[in-house]
């Protein structure tokens, strides 16, 4: 495997790494999961969530594309198959 | 940091409500913008937006929510209050999103995995105003 893909392999997989880690250091000793790392969680993931949101809102607005109805789809399908 | 912060054993609760609000949220993100570039887009862009504009004023709620859960060590009445505050209007928000926002989904299929990730948000945000509802206030 090339380094390039190690080391794009490694960046995929460090962020799951660092919620696991920073979830096993907050587990209480009785392996409760304590409320401080539960909201974290929830801020990490939120956070995240809200860049990718704003991220694709940003590169789509004003974009304008129109879905097409399946049976319109075939229809379509079908005609250009007849030519 | 926090860590002194949310000792009460029920701010826990509200927090995994929170964390599953998120998660519902990046589930029905990833289902209405896979719909919107497939080959034909089974979504139109312009619903596929007004979706995620209402996730995002959701998760943008919903980190407020979050924030303000991390700052109080017991959910007084005050507490309580302020979270629903934050909460409650986007409940409204949610409901307009599952029953107009997917009205101009023309593939039924599609509108009905919308429609489910959609609803499973709102039961998130649900069981957050639920979940804080129910907490016995320290005041």
């Amino acid at each position: 495997m090339a380094l390039t893909a190690i080391l794009q392999l490694i960046a995929g997989i460090a962020p799951q790494v660092g919620n696991i880690i920073m979830l096993f250091k907050s587990l209480n000793a009785d392996g409760s999961t304590s409320t401080t790392a539960l909201i974290s969680s929830a801020q990490t993931a939120t956070q995240a969530d809200i860049a990718q949101m704003q991220a694709y809102l940003a590169a789509h607005q004003g974009t304008t594309t129109t879905a097409t109805a399946p049976a319109a789809t075939a229809a379509a399908t079908e005609i250009q198959q007849a030519h | 940091m926090f860590s002194s912060a949310c000792s009460n054993g029920s701010l826990a609760n509200v927090a995994k409500a929170e964390l599953a609000v998120s998660t519902a949220c990046s589930a029905a993100f990833q289902t209405v913008t896979q719909a919107a570039a497939t080959n034909p887009p089974l979504i139109d862009q312009a619903t596929a937006n007004s979706i995620v504009t209402v996730l995002l004023k959701i998760e943008q709620a919903n980190q407020q929510a979050e924030t303000a859960t991390q700052a109080i060590t017991t959910l007084s009445a005050a507490n309580q209050a302020s979270l629903l505050n934050i909460i409650q209007p986007i409940q409204a928000a949610i409901a307009a999103a599952v029953t107009q926002g997917t009205v101009g989904i023309k593939d039924p299929t599609t509108q009905a995995s919308v429609v489910a990730a959609l609803t499973a948000v709102q039961v998130a945000i649900t069981a957050v105003v639920t979940t804080v509802q129910a907490v016995k206030t320290s005041s």
